[in-house]
C-alpha cells in the first residue's frame, strides 16, 4: 500500500513569519519603542467626531457647526443632539485599545530584564523607568480623555483585569488617572527639556506629567463641585490617599522652574501661517506675516527640522500626511486643519476645507485689537492683507465671516508651479490631495497653559502676567474672571474652551444667546440648545450598551 | 425504437459461426467503435474497432447484447445469421450511465445523494465565457449570480443557501485538485461537472465541503478511437439590454430647481453658475472659465439637450468570440485529449475608452497510458491532466460608490460636454476632457476622464497552471490503488502608469509614476487511495481508503512603485527604471512576502464503505478526518461522518403492476462536513506591525516602527461543521418519458466561524469564534419530458428550488452583524445586516407608509399623545411608520424591510429538433427576492443628476405615494434608510435561445469532415421584470460578502447575438 503516512502532524504545524508572538514580545528596547508607538497610535481615531480636538471644539461656544448642508453631524454635535448611535464610540474603543497596550507594557516590562542592552545597569533601569513611567501616563492620558467626554468607565489596569465589568464612577476614575500621574512623575527622570533629544520629540516626560496632573486636578474639582454639586478641593488617589491644591501647584511649579519650557516669544510663531512666505520665499503670500516679522518656531522641538526651535509645545498628536490607500488612511493627517477650513475658497495662504465651526463673531467683536493674538487666532474674511481678499460667501452653513487661523489649510504656489499644501512642499511629499496635506501637529499642551493654570490654582498672577507680557499685555491683578479671559484669548480653538466652561460652571450661561449667520446664502438665526440634564457629558456609544447587555447605562439626557 | 437491419444467411441453428457486423449511431449514422458485444449469460464477447465493426464466433441460438455507454443497449437473437448490423439510439437515461463521485465514479442509477450531473456539451452549447454561468438555471439548489455584467467578473456560487458570513463558495475539484474556481477553463473543455449538494455525497471532502463540492472533469480519450478534431467557434456582438435614462440638460436643471424652490430657495441661475468658474480661471489664462460657460449656455441656447453619460461610456456592437480545437483519441493502450481555445471579449462599458474586456488563452493535454497489464486487467497506467490559461482582463471599476463607472456616468450632471476642444488648444487636457463646472460645484469630476485615468494605464497578465500525474496500479483484479500529485499553480505581472492631469480642485494629480509588480504561488495535493470493489453473489460491496495531503507551498508577490517618469505621458515607457532617481523617501513604495512561506496545510485520511444487494437497497458510510494548519494543535483535527441509504422501489416484485413507473428510487442521507477557511494564527493573537504608526522625532513624514496586539487571542477556536439532512425520489413515468428528481434538505451550520463584535473594553480587535448557528431548509425538483412525434423530437425541463435561510443564533449579546455604512449614499446607515431569527444579509430600515398628501395627512400624522412626529412636517414628506408606538422615530423602529436572497429559483430548458434543424431554449428565473437601488449620492451631493425615475415624484397631491417632493439639500425623507429604495425584483429571463442545422447527413461522402454545424443564438435575449434597473440579477453587497442586492448602477448582462460553427473532422 502507497499510504503516505511517512510525515506526522508537523506537517500542519505553522510559522508565522509576518508578526511577533505575543510570549517573546516587550523583552528588547526595539520592542519597546515599537510598542510604545503602538500605545501613542490610538490617539488616532477613524470617525472625526471621536477626535478629541475636533469634538471639543464643535462643543464650544466659541465656534458653530457650519459645514455644508449635508454635514448634519456637525450641526448634531454644536446643538447638543445626537440622533446618531455611535457618535464617541471610536473615542471610546480606541482609549481602551491604547489603555490595553499601556497594560501590556506595565506589566511586562516590570518583569523583562534589558540589561544586556545596556552599559550598566542603572542605564537598563532608567530605560524601564521610562517606559513603565510613559505607559502609566498614557493610560492616564485615555482615561482622562474618556472620562472627560464621557463620565465614569470600566477600570482596567492590568492584562487580566475581568472586561465585562460594569461603569466605575468619576470618582474612581479619576482617582485612578491621579494614581497613574503620581506614579509616572515619580518613575520618569527628571531630564530637562533641552536636554532631551529630538529623537524622543514627541514622547510624554515628567513634566508633560505635571502638566496633565494640574489639568486633571482642575477638571475633576471644578465637575465635582459646579456640575455634581458634590464641592471639593483635593483629587483623591487610588489608594484612598489624595492630591491637595498646594500638592498639585508644586508639581506645576517643578515643571515651571526645572523643565526648560519656554514661552515663544511671538505668540504667532507657534502657528504655521508664521513661515509661510519664508516656505513660498514670497513675501506677499501672505503680507501681514510679513509686516509683523513673523517666524515659526517649528515642530520637532528645540532642533526643529523647519523653524526656529519650539521651546514651548509640551505634548502634541503628532500628524504626518494621509493616503487613501492605507487602512483608515486620513487619520494621520491634521483633520481639524481639513474640517474647520474656509469651505469651497481654495485661496492662497489658507486653503479650502469643509468649513466646519465658524468663530462666533462675538469673539472678534470682544477681543482688544491690540492684543495680538486676535489676528493670530481668527481669519477675518474678504481681508487681503491676511490672504483672504478673494473669499466668496455663501458657501457653506452657519457662515459668519470668520474661521480659525490657528489649524487650518495652509498652502502657497510651487516656484511658479502649481498651489500646493505648504506642508507637501516642506516635506516634498508625492501626494497633493488636499484631504490628506495637515502635517500639523495638534498641541495638547503648552506651556502658557501650566503658567495659566498655576495661577488658577494658586490664586496669584505671575503666571497669567507672563503670558500676557508676551502678548504686549499690562499685568493685571489676580480673578478668576480676568483667569477665565486669559485662558479663552490664549487657548481659542485648542480644544480646551469646552472643558473649561463645564467645569467653571459656566456651560448653562454659556450658549444664551442668538447670532444672525448664512446658511448656505440664506440669512437665519443660529441659537445652540445647551441642556442641563447631560451636565457636560456626551452620549455613551449604544452599540457598547447592546454588547454590554445593558451592564453600561447611558449618560442622562441622551 | 431499434432500427434492425438484417441480412439471412442459411445457416444451422445451435451451431458455432463467425459472426460480424457494424454498429452505427442513429443520431449521425457514423459508425461506433467501443460498443461491447456480449453473448448472453456468458463472459464471451468483444468491442467494436475503429470501423464500428465487431466479430465474434458464436452459436446460432445465441443473443447477443450491445451496449454503449450513453445509448440503449439492446438485445438480439442471432437467429443463425452471420451478419447483424445494429443502430444505436442514444438513451437519455442511461441505465448504466456514471456519474462522477468524490475519488470515484459510480453508476448514476446507485447514487444515494442529491447530485446534479451537467455534460460538457450541454455548458457548451450556451456560449457563456466561463463554465458556470451556464449551469445557471439548470442546476436546482446551485444559485449562480454573475457578479455584474462585466466580461470576465466572474459568478457568485451558492450552494444550498448562505451558511455562513464567510467564505461561502463551494469546493472546487477539477480532475482532483481542488482549485480556487473554474473560471479558467473553456467549456469546450469540459466533459462533465458534478455538483455534490448533500452533506453525505460532499463528506469525502471533509473539512471543505460546507458550502458544497463541484467536481469537474475534463475531457479525456478513449480506448481505440481513432482521432477526432473538432472546432466550435462564434462570433458575437453584445449591446447593453436596458438601459438607464439619466436627465437631459433641461429635464436635470427644471428637478434642480425644484428642489430649490420646494426648499424656499430662488430657481438656480444657471448662466451665472456656468460662467462662475474660479478654478479654470485661476489655473489657466484666458478666462477660459468664463469661455466654457458661455459654450455651454451658448449651446444650450440652441437645444443642446446635455451630454448622456451612459451613452458616451458606452461601446456600441462590442465584439466577442471564441475559438477551440479538440483533439480525442486512443489505442489500446493509450488514451488522449488535447485542446487549445481563445475567448475575446469586449466590454459593453468602457470598450472604447480603456479598451476594457477579457481575454483568455487555455491550453490543456490529458493523456492516459497503460504500462503493463494480463488478459484480464491493466495493471500499471500512469496518466496525467494539465491545463495552461492565460488571461488579460481590462476591467472598468464596479465596486461601491466610491469604485464604480457606471455610478460616476448616472450622477454626472448633464450640463458639462465630454469633450471640449479648447481644452486640447490651451494643454488642459490633451484628449479634451472637459474640465470641472466649477460653479456648480468642486466636486464634479468628468466620469470619461476618470474612468480613462483610472484605468487605462493599467496592464497585467494571469497564468495558471493547474493538473496533476498518476499512477494506477491494479495488483490483482478489483483492487485499484491509486497516487496522484496535483499543482494549482499561479503566477503573473502587471504594470502600470500613473499620469498627471489637472481637470478640477479636487480632480488633479501632478506627480507622476510607474509602478510594476509579479506575482507567483502554488498549492500541491498529494492523493493517494486504494479502491476494492467486487460481488458476492447478489451482494456488492465497495470500499475506499485514503489519505491525502494539501499543501500551501509558495504565495509571494513583490512589486514596487517610483514618482516622476523619465518619459512623461508615454505609457510604452512606464517601467520602474525609467524614473527619475528618488529626492524623497515618499517617491518609492516597495512591497514583498511570501505568506505560504510559514508553511500550511491540510492532512486527511478518508475511508468509504458502499454496499448494494441487486442494485435494490443500497447503503454507504463515509468518514474523513482532517487536520488543518489554521487552527492551534489539539484543535486541528476535525472528523466528518456521512451515512445515506437508497432503496429502488421498482425492483421490488410487487411493484411490477404498475407500469407507469419504469424507475423510482428512495434517498436519505446525513452528514457533516466543515468549513476551514479563515486566516491562519488567529488562535494566537500574534503582535501586528501597523503602517503607518507613530511619528516620533524629526522623521516626518515617515513614521516610526508600531506594533500592538493585533486582536483577542482565542487559542478554542476550531472547525465550523454543517450538518445536512436529504431525502429524496428519483423517478421515471410513462416509458421513461418523463422524469422526475425531488429533494427535501435541512441544512444547519453550527459553530459557524465569526468575527462577533466585542466589547471596547477588549482594547483589541474582536477574535474569530465558534460563534452562531444558520439553518437553510428547502426543497428542489426537477421535471423532465422527453419525446418525439414522427421526425420531431422534444424535451422540456422544469426545475424550481426553495430555500430559506435563517440565523439561529449569534453568540454575543447584541446578536446583530451589522454591514458597512454609506452605501446608497455617503452619509447614510448601513443597509444589510445579519441578526438572530432573520435570513443573512436582510434589509434593514424604516417601514414607510406612503407620503402625507395633503394638509389633513399632515396634522394627522401624530404620536400617541398627539404631537407632530416632525417639527417641520409638511406635504410630500414621508409617513414613517412609528413600530413601538414611543412617538418617536428613532433606531427602534428598524425593521426587516425584504431580503436579496430569493425564495424560488427556476429553470426551464426546451428543446426541439426536426430533421438536421434543432432549437434550445433556456429560461431562468428568481422570485421573491429585492434589491435596494440608489443611483446617487442624495445625502452629501445634491448636485448629482437623476434618472427619469424622478419624474414620479411627489410634486402636489396625489402625484406619488413613494418618492418625496424634492429637496435641495439634505433631508430625512430620503437620509432615513427605508423601503422606498427597496424594489421587488423577480425575474424569468429568456437567457439562451439557439437555432442550428446539422449538415452530417450531406457530408457523408466526404471522408475529411464527418459533420458540421451552424447556429445562430442570442443570449440574454430578453427579461420579464418589475424591476426598473438594467438588470435584476444584483449579486453586489457593497464590501460585505455575505451581503448582496444593492444596486448602485450596476453593470448590466450585455444582450449578444452569436453565429456559431462546429466542425468535426
Amino acid at each position: 500500500m502507497l499510504f503516505t503516512t511517512g510525515c506526522g502532524d508537523e506537517f500542519l504545524d505553522t510559522e508565522n513569519l509576518y508578526g511577533k508572538s505575543l510570549d517573546t514580545y516587550y523583552s528588547t528596547p526595539t520592542d519597546m519603542e515599537e510598542a510604545i508607538a503602538g500605545v501613542y497610535n490610538a490617539i488616532y481615531t477613524p470617525n472625526v467626531h471621536s477626535n478629541e480636538s475636533m469634538a471639543a471644539n464643535l462643543l464650544s461656544d466659541m465656534m458653530l457647526g457650519g459645514g455644508g448642508p449635508d454635514d448634519k453631524s456637525a450641526k448634531w454635535v454644536d446643538n447638543f443632539e445626537d440622533p446618531l448611535e455611535d457618535t464617541y464610540r471610536d473615542l471610546w474603543s480606541q482609549s481602551y485599545n491604547g489603555i490595553a497596550r499601556a497594560n501590556a507594557i506595565i506589566e511586562k516590562t516590570a518583569e523583562a530584564d534589558f540589561s544586556t542592552f545596556f552599559a550598566s545597569a542603572e542605564e537598563a533601569q532608567e530605560f524601564k523607568n521610562q517606559q513603565i513611567g510613559e505607559a502609566l501616563f498614557m493610560r492616564a492620558f485615555f482615561y482622562f480623555r474618556l472620562v472627560k467626554f464621557l463620565g465614569g468607565v470600566p477600570l482596567i489596569t492590568a492584562i487580566d483585569d475581568p472586561k465585562d465589568g460594569p461603569r466605575n464612577t468619576i470618582t474612581e476614575t479619576y482617582a485612578q488617572i491621579a494614581s497613574d500621574l503620581k506614579l509616572a512623575i515619580e518613575t520618569m527622570p527628571s531630564t530637562p527639556f533641552p536636554e532631551i533629544p529630538t529623537s524622543s520629540y514627541g514622547h510624554a516626560n515628567k513634566w508633560v506629567a505635571q502638566a496633565y496632573l494640574g489639568r486633571v486636578y482642575l477638571y475633576y474639582t471644578g465637575y465635582m463641585t459646579n456640575m455634581e454639586g458634590q464641592s471639593t478641593d483635593v483629587l483623591p488617589l487610588a489608594d484612598g490617599g489624595s492630591l491637595s491644591a498646594s500638592d498639585v501647584a508644586g508639581y506645576l511649579s517643578d515643571c515651571i522652574n526645572n523643565s526648560g519650557h519656554e514661552l515663544v516669544s511671538d505668540f504667532r510663531n507657534l502657528w504655521p501661517y508664521s513661515y509661510v512666505n519664508i516656505s513660498a520665499g514670497d513675501t506677499t503670500v501672505l503680507p501681514w506675516a510679513h509686516e509683523n516679522n513673523l517666524s515659526w518656531v517649528g515642530q520637532d522641538g528645540h532642533s526643529p527640522t523647519f523653524g526656529t526651535g519650539n521651546y514651548e509645545t509640551m505634548f502634541v498628536q503628532r500628524f504626518s500626511f494621509g493616503d487613501w490607500g492605507w487602512n483608515n488612511g486620513n487619520i494621520y493627517t491634521n483633520r481639524l486643519a481639513l474640517f474647520t477650513g474656509v469651505r469651497d475658497n481654495s485661496m492662497v495662504p489658507f486653503g479650502q476645507g469643509w468649513g466646519w465651526c465658524p468663530i462666533n463673531p462675538n469673539l472678534w467683536n470682544s477681543w482688544d485689537a491690540e492684543d495680538p493674538r486676535k489676528e493670530g487666532s481668527i481669519l477675518e474674511l474678504g481681508n487681503a492683507a491676511q490672504g483672504a481678499g478673494g473669499y466668496e460667501a455663501d458657501k457653506g452653513d452657519h457662515e459668519t465671516g470668520f474661521f480659525n487661523k490657528k489649524y487650518i489649510a495652509i498652502q502657497h504656489r510651487e516656484n511658479g508651479g502649481d498651489v500646493k499644501g505648504m506642508f507637501i512642499q516642506l516635506y516634498n511629499w508625492g501626494n497633493t490631495d488636499m484631504q490628506l496635506m495637515h502635517a500639523q501637529d495638534f498641541i495638547f499642551m503648552r506651556f502658557a497653559d501650566v503658567l495659566l493654570m498655576h495661577s488658577e490654582i494658586t490664586g496669584t498672577a505671575d503666571g497669567m502676567n507672563r503670558v500676557r507680557a508676551r502678548a504686549g499685555l499690562d499685568p493685571v491683578a489676580y480673578s478668576l474672571d480676568a483667569l477665565k479671559q486669559e485662558r479663552l484669548y490664549e487657548l481659542a480653538f485648542e480644544g480646551l474652551r469646552w472643558f473649561d466652561l463645564v467645569r467653571w460652571g459656566d456651560v448653562e450661561s454659556a450658549f444664551n444667546y442668538t447670532l444672525d449667520v448664512r446658511n448656505s446664502g440664506i440669512d437665519a438665526k443660529y441659537s445652540p440648545n445647551y441642556r442641563s440634564e447631560i451636565k457636560g457629558l456626551m452620549p455613551f456609544p449604544e452599540t457598547e450598551v447592546r454588547l454590554s447587555n445593558g451592564v453600561y447605562e447611558q449618560n442622562p439626557g441622551w | 425504437m431499434l432500427i434492425l437491419s438484417t441480412v439471412f444467411s442459411l445457416g444451422l441453428f445451435a451451431q458455432e459461426v463467425t459472426l460480424s457486423g457494424v454498429v452505427t449511431s442513429a443520431d449521425d449514422n457514423q459508425p461506433l467503435p467501443g460498443v461491447t458485444v456480449v453473448v448472453k449469460g456468458t463472459t464471451n464477447g468483444t468491442v467494436t474497432n475503429f470501423d464500428g465493426v465487431y466479430t465474434l464466433k458464436v452459436s446460432g441460438d445465441a443473443v447477443l447484447l450491445f451496449s454503449f455507454v450513453g445509448m440503449k443497449p439492446q438485445e438480439i437473437p442471432v437467429d443463425g445469421r452471420t451478419q447483424v448490423d445494429v443502430v444505436l439510439e442514444s438513451d437519455a437515461f442511461d441505465v448504466d450511465e456514471v456519474v462522477v463521485v468524490g475519488y470515484g465514479v459510480q453508476k448514476k442509477a446507485l447514487t444515494t445523494g442529491a447530485n446534479i450531473n451537467v455534460k460538457g456539451e450541454e455548458i457548451a452549447a450556451l456560449n457563456t465565457s466561463t463554465a458556470m454561468e451556464a449551469l445557471q438555471g439548470t442546476t436546482p439548489g446551485v444559485s449562480i449570480t454573475r457578479n455584474n455584467g462585466q466580461p470576465g467578473a466572474g459568478t457568485k456560487v451558492t450552494i444550498r443557501g448562505l451558511g455562513t458570513i464567510g467564505d461561502s463558495d463551494p469546493l472546487y475539484i477539477v480532475d482532483g485538485v481542488a482549485v480556487g474556481n473554474i473560471d479558467y477553463l473553456n467549456s469546450s473543455d469540459i466533459e462533465s461537472i458534478d455538483v455534490l449538494k448533500d452533506a453525505a455525497s460532499a463528506a469525502i471532502y471533509g473539512s471543505r465541503a460546507a458550502n458544497g463540492v463541484v467536481l469537474v472533469t475534463t475531457k479525456k480519450g478513449s480506448k481505440n478511437k481513432k482521432p477526432m478534431v473538432t472546432y466550435d467557434g462564434y462570433y458575437g456582438i453584445q449591446n447593453i439590454y436596458k438601459n438607464l435614462d439619466p436627465l437631459n440638460a433641461q429635464e436635470y436643471m427644471y428637478i434642480m430647481d425644484e428642489g430649490r424652490v420646494n426648499d424656499g430657495l430662488a430657481p438656480n441661475n444657471w448662466e451665472a453658475i456656468l460662467k462662475n468658474n474660479a478654478w479654470l480661471n485661476n489655473n489657466f489664462p484666458g478666462e477660459l472659465g468664463t469661455q466654457l460657460g458661455e459654450d455651454i449656455w451658448g449651446m444650450l441656447q440652441n437645444g443642446w439637450e446635455g451630454t448622456n453619460w451612459i451613452d458616451e461610456i458606452t461601446k456600441q456592437d462590442a465584439s466577442m468570440q471564441s475559438h477551440a480545437v479538440n483533439i480525442t483519441g486512443g489505442s489500446d493502450d493509450v488514451i488522449y485529449s488535447a485542446g487549445i481555445s481563445y475567448l475575446d471579449q469586449t466590454g459593453i462599458i468602457g470598450g472604447d475608452i480603456i479598451d476594457a474586456g477579457y481575454k483568455r488563452l487555455t491550453a490543456r493535454l490529458n493523456t492516459e497510458f497503460v504500462l503493463y497489464k494480463n488478459d484480464e486487467h491493466d495493471i500499471i497506467t500512469i496518466g496525467e491532466n494539465f491545463t495552461y490559461t492565460n488571461t488579460e482582463n481590462r476591467s472598468v471599476g464596479t465596486g461601491n460608490i466610491y469604485w464604480n463607472d457606471l455610478h460616476d456616468a448616472l450622477v454626472q450632471n448633464p450640463l458639462m460636454p465630454a469633450y471640449w476642444q479648447p481644452s486640447i488648444d490651451n494643454n488642459i487636457n490633451e484628449y479634451g476632457f472637459t474640465p470641472t463646472l466649477d460653479g456648480l460645484s468642486t466636486g464634479q469630476t468628468n466620469p470619461i476622464a476618470r474612468m480613462y485615468y483610472r484605468h487605462n494605464y493599467n496592464y497585467g497578465k494571469g497564468n495558471k497552471v493547474t493538473g496533476n500525474a498518476y499512477i494506477k496500479v491494479e495488483p490483482i483484479k478489483d483492487l485499484v490503488v491509486r497516487s496522484s500529485f496535483g499543482v494549482d499553480a499561479w503566477f503573473g505581472y502587471g504594470r502600470s502608469m500613473n499620469p498627471t492631469y489637472s481637470l478640477g480642485l479636487l480632480y488633479n494629480d501632478d506627480v507622476d509614476g510607474a509602478s510594476q509588480n509579479q506575482y507567483f504561488g502554488n498549492n500541491w495535493t498529494w492523493t493517494t487511495t486504494a479502491a476494492y470493489g467486487r460481488l458476492f453473489g447478489d451482494h456488492k460491496v465497495d470500499v475506499l481508503v485514503g489519505t491525502e495531503l494539501l499543501k500551501n507551498q509558495i504565495n509571494m508577490e513583490v512589486g514596487g512603485s517610483r514618482n516622476n517618469l523619465l518619459f512623461p505621458g508615454d505609457p510604452k515607457y512606464a517601467y520602474i527604471n525609467n524614473t527619475q532617481s528618488p529626492e524623497s523617501i515618499s517617491e518609492i513604495n516597495t512591497w514583498g512576502a511570501d505568506w505560504a512561506a510559514g508553511g500550511g496545510g491540510l492532512m486527511s485520511y478518508i475511508a468509504r464503505a458502499q454496499y448494494n444487494f441487486k442494485e435494490r437497497y443500497m447503503f454507504s458510510a463515509t468518514v474523513r478526518a482532517d487536520g488543518s494548519s489554521n487552527f492551534a494543535e489539539g484543535n486541528r483535527w476535525g472528523t466528518f461522518p456521512s451515512f445515506a441509504a437508497g432503496w429502488v422501489i421498482t425492483e421490488e416484485d410487487f411493484m411490477d403492476d404498475i407500469s407507469i413507473l419504469d424507475f423510482a428510487k428512495l434517498r436519505a442521507s446525513w452528514g457533516q462536513n466543515g468549513n476551514q477557511s479563515i486566516p491562519n494564527f488567529i488562535y494566537s493573537s500574534q503582535i501586528a506591525y501597523v503602517f503607518p504608526g507613530y511619528f516620533f522625532g524629526d522623521t516626518k513624514p515617515v513614521s516610526g516602527t508600531t506594533a500592538y496586539p493585533e486582536r483577542v487571542t482565542n487559542p478554542d477556536v476550531t472547525w465550523e461543521k454543517s450538518e445536512q439532512l436529504n431525502i429524496g425520489v428519483d423517478a421515471r413515468l410513462l416509458d421513461s418519458r418523463l422524469a422526475v428528481t425531488f429533494d427535501w434538505y435541512k441544512k444547519t451550520t453550527k459553530g459557524w466561524l465569526l468575527e462577533a463584535p466585542i466589547l471596547g473594553t477588549f482594547g483589541a480587535a474582536a477574535p474569530y469564534i465558534n460563534g452562531g448557528d444558520i439553518e437553510n431548509t428547502g426543497v428542489e425538483m426537477v421535471f423532465g419530458w422527453n419525446d418525439k412525434v414522427g421526425d420531431f423530437k422534444y424535451n422540456v425541463s422544469f426545475s424550481a428550488a426553495y430555500n430559506k435561510n435563517e440565523v439561529t443564533s449569534i453568540a454575543n449579546t447584541d446578536g446583530v452583524i451589522q454591514g458597512p455604512s454609506h452605501v446608497l449614499s455617503q452619509g447614510t446607515a448601513a443597509v444589510s445586516r445579519v441578526e438572530v431569527g432573520m435570513p443573512i444579509g436582510f434589509f434593514y430600515g424604516y417601514e414607510t407608509d406612503g407620503l402625507l398628501q395633503n394638509q389633513d395627512e399632515v396634522d394627522a400624522y401624530v404620536t400617541p399623545e398627539g404631537n407632530p412626529y416632525f417639527s417641520d412636517q409638511r406635504p410630500g414628506d414621508v409617513r414613517f411608520v412609528d413600530q413601538n408606538l414611543d412617538g418617536v422615530i428613532d433606531e427602534d423602529d428598524k425593521i426587516m424591510l425584504g431580503d436579496p436572497n430569493p425564495d424560488w429559483e427556476i429553470g426551464i430548458q426546451l428543446g426541439a429538433e426536426f430533421k438536421n434543424f434543432y432549437a434550445n431554449a433556456t429560461f431562468t428565473g428568481k422570485f421573491g427576492m429585492q434589491v435596494m437601488q440608489s443611483y446617487r449620492s442624495f445625502a452629501d451631493n445634491f448636485d448629482q443628476n437623476y434618472t427619469t425615475g424622478i419624474f414620479d415624484r411627489w410634486h402636489g397631491e396625489g402625484t406619488s405615494d413613494r418618492l418625496p417632493r424634492l429637496s435641495s439639500s439634505s433631508n430625512r425623507n430620503t437620509n432615513f434608510v427605508s423601503d422606498i429604495y427597496m424594489h421587488d425584483a423577480d425575474y424569468l429571463r429568456v437567457s439562451n435561445l439557439t437555432f442550428g442545422y446539422n449538415f452530417g447527413h450531406l457530408l457523408s461522402n466526404i471522408d475529411a469532415i464527418s459533420n458540421v454545424r451552424l447556429y445562430t443564438s442570442v443570449s440574454n435575449l430578453y427579461t420579464f421584470t418589475g424591476y426598473d434597473g438594467m438588470d435584476p440579477e444584483v449579486a453586489f453587497g457593497h464590501d460585505a460578502s455575505w451581503a448582496s442586492g444593492i444596486d448602485l448602477g450596476l453593470y448590466p448582462q450585455a444582450r449578444t447575438v452569436m453565429f456559431g460553427l462546429s466542425v468535426e473532422f
